[in-house]
């Protein structure tokens, strides 16, 4: 990837260069379910189902309505090929979604116009649209911390954009030795779901590690539950156990 | 659905779901689908004038009818069939005992209700058109294109219609299947199905009568009143000499055959021969085309398993579309139509497993295969567990239940 493409790289940042550089590398292959993102794909159900319902609640929407985020504003950060985005344009919300890889936008850009959908999408990073004033209803941080340079900034950033009364949900894997034997060797190394690479131990983020920061940046957490996949149904699905796959979701009181 | 001219000035048309085919699955399908909320087209040539076949709809399909509030219109048209009677007549040296299974040991009111198709569908097609989100578009369907969002279809009477899925309900030649690359797997037996409609002078007293004989079953279905439907399944020789006799002959025929348990028998309407044979599409959704109903699979008319897996196949891809919508997904991406695969695969897999395995050991003469038939149909007959198990899942598997088939509904 040029420089050029990297449109927040400069000093300040929480960008990892390196990690945007390999996103970008295989953006033209997000949107091919048999491809390389093919777990995130079978991934998605779940995290909609998680999304569809927590924010439906939270927000007194009828979670069985096509349309229950008819009016809510909402961020998708680190969106790279609008996996999430499309989903949450399609349940009615005026959807944001940011990138660090003007490659990866590029792509959703198009899949959207294709799609019938408007979709706010944007080369930029938390940092920048919290420095700029803008708040949410709805924050997106899905498979994400995992990725950055350097957790806790970012996640004061992110903090930032939760409206007062909003919710960001945080979905990563968690740094313990299951985590290492299922998500880095099983996936990566012996199923090769994942290309080699796509995580490395000492980045995975455990859930005190979301918890301290963004609780002094004034969130609250509501819960947290574990995603596992069930290897007989072929899909994943929501758990107790946080070893490995985890969500959490905060909200900023009003 | 919104109405566009194009650059060409040829009318283009947008929805979210065109079904293709308006046979029984392909109206219950586009009415399911309209009644939630989907904006559908129904494509097909107007109807043809008539269909004198019959279909058993099975306890599963009458609880769909039912949560789609059609089962009330339908029912007057329907004769119940409470008890199934198994009666080898192969004449071999092994023989089945005669099997009789009662509805009431599953403490229901009847396995199934035999109703006439062309009754069936004028139904269908009177509640079609109530449907305010569906609509009827009389043409066939000349090309399809599937593009990274959408199909574009191009019909018959120069319209385009664009579409987030296609639903290929267009039966065993189907083009949706075709253009969607979908291949088959195809195969025949050396039998032919003779069809038709008897008056009787007998009561039937809701009994259907399976007569399994060397050349295949020969199956009498009550109809409402003194009248049934009959499948007879002979080698493709004998079919065709039975299909040439006049009426009074042939009606004299079937009743030796039927050892006059429903006395004097005539015949109504026309009669019809099909060669059997099976097909198995290789995957039921590709290419933003979904399969149901013939399209997806055939297997020969024993045991009354095909519309009724028709309709399986409708209330499924109907509760998989809607929780797709739900969650905000595209309802024609790769993810949602592997469900519907995922959900359909077993069920048709051991449906055609199990019809072709039943069709097989009746033209087998090998010994072990009559010995393994008659010792199945004997448990079947004094174990009252297997026999509750064998009628249920003859039924509906379990497994398979789409929750539209077990009293719930979509949304």
């Amino acid at each position: 990837m040029s420089a050029a493409e990297t449109v927040a790289g400069g000093s300040g940042t929480t960008v990892d260069d390196a990690e945007v550089a390999r996103f970008s590398a295989m953006a033209a292959e997000w949107w091919n379910p048999a491809g390389k993102f093919r777990p995130l794909h079978k991934f998605n159900p779940v995290r909609l189902a998680y999304i569809k319902r927590q924010v439906s609640a939270h927000f007194g929407r009828d979670e069985k309505a096509p349309d229950a985020f008819a009016g809510l504003r909402l961020l998708d950060i680190g969106c790279g090929g609008g996996l999430l985005s499309e989903p949450m344009a399609r349940l009615g919300a005026h959807v944001t979604g940011a990138d660090a890889s003007s490659t990866n936008i590029e792509v959703a850009k198009i899949h959207a116009a294709s799609s019938d959908l408007a979709i706010d999408y944007r080369a930029t990073t938390a940092e920048a649209l919290a420095a700029a004033g803008e708040q949410f209803d709805v924050v997106l941080n899905m498979e994400v911390v995992e990725h950055v340079a350097d957790v806790p900034l970012y996640l004061e950033a992110c903090a930032q954009l939760v409206k007062p009364g909003g919710l960001m949900f945080v979905a990563t894997i968690n740094r313990t030795l299951k985590a290492y034997a299922l998500a880095i060797v099983g996936a990566e190394v012996v199923l090769r779901w994942l290309p080699r690479g796509t995580h490395t131990y000492e980045k995975l983020v455990r859930p005190q590690e979301l918890l301290e920061p963004l609780t002094a940046a004034g969130l609250r957490e509501m819960e947290r539950c574990g995603v596992s996949f069930d290897p007989l149904r072929d899909r994943w699905q929501e758990t107790s156990d946080t070893d490995v796959n985890y969500m959490m979701l905060f909200s900023r009181p009003t | 659905m919104t109405q566009r001219k194009t650059a060409t000035g040829t009318p283009s048309r947008e929805t979210d779901i065109a079904v293709i085919g308006a046979g029984p699955s392909g109206m219950a399908m586009a009415l399911l689908l309209a009644r939630h909320g989907f904006r559908t087209a129904l494509v097909a040539p107007a109807l043809p004038a008539s269909d004198d076949r019959t279909t058993a709809l099975l306890e599963s399909s009458v609880e769909m009818l039912r949560s789609l509030k059609l089962w009330d219109r339908i029912a007057p048209h329907t004769a119940p069939l409470e008890h199934m009677r198994i009666i080898d007549a192969t004449g071999r040296l092994i023989r089945a005992p005669e099997v009789v299974f009662d509805a009431s040991e599953l403490k229901l009111p009847a396995f199934g209700y035999n109703i006439r198709n062309a009754e069936l569908n004028a139904e269908l097609a009177e509640a079609c058109k109530a449907e305010s989100l569906l609509e009827r578009i009389d043409a066939r369907v000349d090309g399809l294109e599937t593009g990274e969002s959408g199909v574009s279809l191009t019909l018959s009477d120069g319209s385009t219609l664009n579409a987030r899925l296609v639903v290929g309900a267009d039966g065993r030649r189907s083009a949706v299947r075709e253009a969607a690359g979908i291949e088959v797997r195809e195969w025949r037996y050396p039998q032919c199905a003779l069809v038709l409609n008897l008056e009787h002078d007998a009561p039937h007293h809701d009994h259907s009568s399976e007569f399994h004989t060397p050349t295949g079953p020969f199956t009498l279905v009550p109809l409402k009143g003194r009248r049934s439907s009959l499948v007879w399944v002979q080698e493709p020789g004998e079919a065709e000499h039975l299909h040439a006799l006049n009426d009074e002959t042939l009606a004299l025929e079937i009743e030796r055959r039927a050892s006059s348990i429903l006395g004097r028998m005539r015949i109504v309407g026309t009669r019809q021969l099909y060669p059997l044979g099976g097909l198995s599409a290789k995957t039921v959704a590709s290419n933003r085309c979904a399969l149901i109903g013939e399209a997806a699979h055939v297997f020969p008319p024993i045991g009354a398993q095909g519309l009724n897996l028709g309709f399986r196949d409708v209330a499924t891809l109907g509760e998989v579309l809607v929780a797709a919508r739900r969650r905000g997904e595209d309802i024609g991406a790769p993810s949602v139509l592997a469900a519907y695969e995922r959900a359909r695969r077993p069920d048709i897999a051991s449906r055609t497993t199990a019809v072709d395995l039943l069709n097989r050991s009746l033209l087998s003469d090998l010994l072990p295969v009559q010995l393994l038939r008659g010792l199945g149909l004997y448990l079947a007959g004094r174990v009252p567990p297997l026999r509750r198990f064998l009628m249920r899942e003859g039924i509906a598997p379990a497994m398979a239940r789409p929750r539209l088939m077990r009293g719930l509904t979509l949304s």
